[in-house]
């Protein structure tokens, strides 16, 4: 393609713009950015939610990678922590326990049993554990999820009762009531964490609560992608067969899958947008070949060829899906900051206290290259009546 | 005698469209000598148009070949007849096919810049054929702003960016009144002379017909000279 080429699509773009006003290119810009901006913006918050519940679920419930061993020794311990990309360690207890207070409330939990240094040593658990009142419970102490300590209506050092089934075979099964202090309340980022979650030290939870069934080894990586593959590494080093050792997308995967189809539905609604407008940029560029078919006879009698008189109009289809990818990115992008920033939602009547919203690289990238195709490949179809155009033929009868 | 720079090998161009087939003309024979000037006459619907279209390559024989510069048009690839569009001949029609979000200038060198010419140069070469014409000083207006003779010369213009050695007119003063017709007549002619060229003319003038080297009359699928 020479500069000419470029110059009469310019000219053809401009000109049908000043001649009509809110021309056909217009509208399909208007259209095009419009998708762009919403399918950004909505899939931002999709992200934003679904990121913000990712990283809750690996960093506080799942970890990395999770180890199921009945009673792991010091020793196979410090093997994982040697291992490189390993970044922390945690000996830990998972049960089921019924979690009442003197308020009367009474509710399902799942009981963590922490070891003491927990926070300083896993940093990802620190950082997603928000304490909105008091701290990590020390022996003979409790910490509840906050939506969990709010249905209870428990109060900081007030009594917490847990009772759980304990002993050695079902027929022996009895219940076990223990009472704690509260000593805090947390917040992860994630109701269900948050309505569910009782921590105890890990101590107290193996004393009375926790059998060797319920002991796992949490396990925190510097790369928390490289776990499908770090799993490998880790049985290597304690001895012990990999299928003990389960990735946090193995270990969630059916809510990922469930978030994942969420995601793509919306957006190939959202993408049909694309369809539209790439439909009417079709019509309007058969009708654009056909008001020039007189310059395009002219053009093919002086010796352009048809195929280079296409690209005339494919040009134009392209420089709009350009204009509006470059322009509904960054409208996208600025209504995405905003929305996380507006506080549109109430934290008092919903439970998250503002809007998440991240863009993701890749989807970007992905929402900007439909749009440019659709209007490329639409203008690229259209542009086929030029082939219609016989010279002889408009020439004469002009 | 030198080969000619056009020639008509027993062409018949006819039309298929309607249930009896419309012979235009049969078997036609024709030569153009390079440098030479000639006109064709006659009467409305004769075929005289599509004879010029047959050598600007822009329709096709039924039979028979088109020879333009010793290479037969019909048979050419498309890459190939593209070039000899660009650069083999120069058209002028009745009407100036001016593109209208373009200026004069740009008119005129867009042929020359779509074949490849670098723009500086094309625009220095347009300029110098609308200083040629008259047209210097309306070389940035746009053709809704030029006369109709304003408009012609321009076409001239642009019928000769390329340097083409045939330079096929249809009837190039049909829609302009005397005066006009009298100016653009005068450039054409001068300009076949003065920049060396062969010339087609299509024209039911007999006046300018008249001034041509040759002039031939097509009658009844015949071409006569007169």
């Amino acid at each position: 393609m020479n500069a000419a080429l470029g110059f009469l699509a310019s000219r053809y773009l401009v000109s049908r713009r000043k001649h009509r006003g809110m021309g056909s290119s217009v509208s399909s810009f208007v259209g095009l950015s419009a998708g762009v901006v919403v399918l950004n913006s909505v899939l931002s918050v999709m992200n934003g939610f679904q990121l913000t519940y990712i990283e809750s679920l690996m960093e506080v419930s799942s970890s990395h990678i999770r180890w199921s061993t009945a009673a792991p020794h010091q020793e196979a311990l410090r093997a994982l922590e040697g291992v490189p990309g390993v970044v922390a360690v945690l000996d830990e207890t998972e049960s089921q326990s019924l979690v009442s207070t003197e308020a009367g409330g009474e509710r399902g939990a799942v009981v963590r049993g922490f070891p003491p240094g927990a926070l300083t040593r896993d940093r990802g658990l620190a950082a997603h554990l928000d304490w909105e009142s008091g701290g990590m419970p020390q022996m003979g102490e409790v910490a509840l999820g906050s939506a969990l300590a709010h249905t209870l209506g428990a109060y900081l050092g007030g009594t917490v009762r847990l009772t759980a089934l304990t002993g050695a075979g079902f027929s022996l099964l009895a219940p076990t009531t223990l009472e704690y202090r509260l000593a805090g309340t947390f917040s992860t980022g994630y109701y269900d964490l948050d309505a569910t979650w009782v921590i105890l030290p890990l101590a107290e939870a193996l004393a009375g609560l926790a059998g060797p069934q319920d002991r796992l080894v949490a396990i925190k990586l510097k790369h928390p992608e490289d776990a499908s593959w770090m799993r490998i590494k880790l049985a290597e080093a304690t001895g012990r067969p990999p299928g003990e050792f389960r990735s946090w997308d193995e270990f969630n995967s059916a809510f990922y899958g469930a978030l994942r189809t969420e995601k793509t539905s919306m957006m190939v609604l959202v993408g049909l947008i694309f369809l539209v407008v790439g439909a009417n940029l079709y019509f309007s560029q058969k009708r654009a070949v056909l008001e020039h078919r007189e310059d395009l006879a002219l053009l093919r009698a002086t010796g352009t060829s048809a195929s280079r008189l296409r690209l005339v109009f494919t040009l134009e289809g392209l420089t709009v899906g350009t204009s509006a990818a470059v322009v509904g990115t960054l409208a996208g992008w600025a209504l995405s900051l905003a929305l996380g920033s507006l506080g549109l939602f109430s934290s008092e009547a919903f439970y998250i206290p503002a809007v998440p919203a991240r863009m993701v690289v890749d989807e970007v990238l992905a929402i900007a290259v439909a749009c440019i195709a659709s209007a490329t490949v639409a203008a690229g179809l259209a542009s086929a009546q030029v082939l219609r155009v016989a010279p002889g033929e408009v020439l004469k009868h002009a | 005698m030198n080969e000619p720079l056009l020639e008509f090998l027993r062409v018949t161009k006819e039309f298929r469209e309607t249930a009896e087939p419309v012979v235009l003309f049969r078997d036609l024979d024709f030569a153009l000598q390079s440098g030479h000037s000639v006109s064709l006459m006659g009467e409305s619907g004769t075929g005289k148009s599509t004879f010029l279209q047959l050598a600007a390559g822009l329709d096709t024989p039924s039979s028979g070949a088109v020879l333009l510069g010793g290479r037969e048009i019909s048979s050419l690839p498309e890459k190939d007849l593209n070039e000899l569009r660009a650069q083999g001949v120069g058209l002028v029609f009745q009407f100036h096919f001016l593109l209208k979000e373009f200026s004069v200038l740009e008119n005129v060198l867009l042929p020359a810049w779509l074949a490849g010419t670098p723009r500086v140069k094309a625009t220095k070469r347009a300029l110098e054929l609308l200083e040629q014409v008259g047209l210097s000083a309306r070389q940035g207006h746009f053709p809704a702003q030029l006369s109709g003779g304003e408009k012609q010369r321009a076409a001239l213009a642009r019928a000769l960016i390329n340097d083409p050695p045939l330079v096929l007119a249809d009837e190039p003063t049909g829609n302009l009144d005397e005066r006009n017709a009298a100016l653009v007549q005068d450039l054409l002619l001068r300009l076949v002379v003065d920049h060396h060229k062969t010339l087609l003319l299509v024209t039911h003038d007999k006046v300018f017909a008249g001034r041509t080297d040759l002039s031939y009359r097509l009658t009844a699928g015949k071409l006569e000279r007169s």
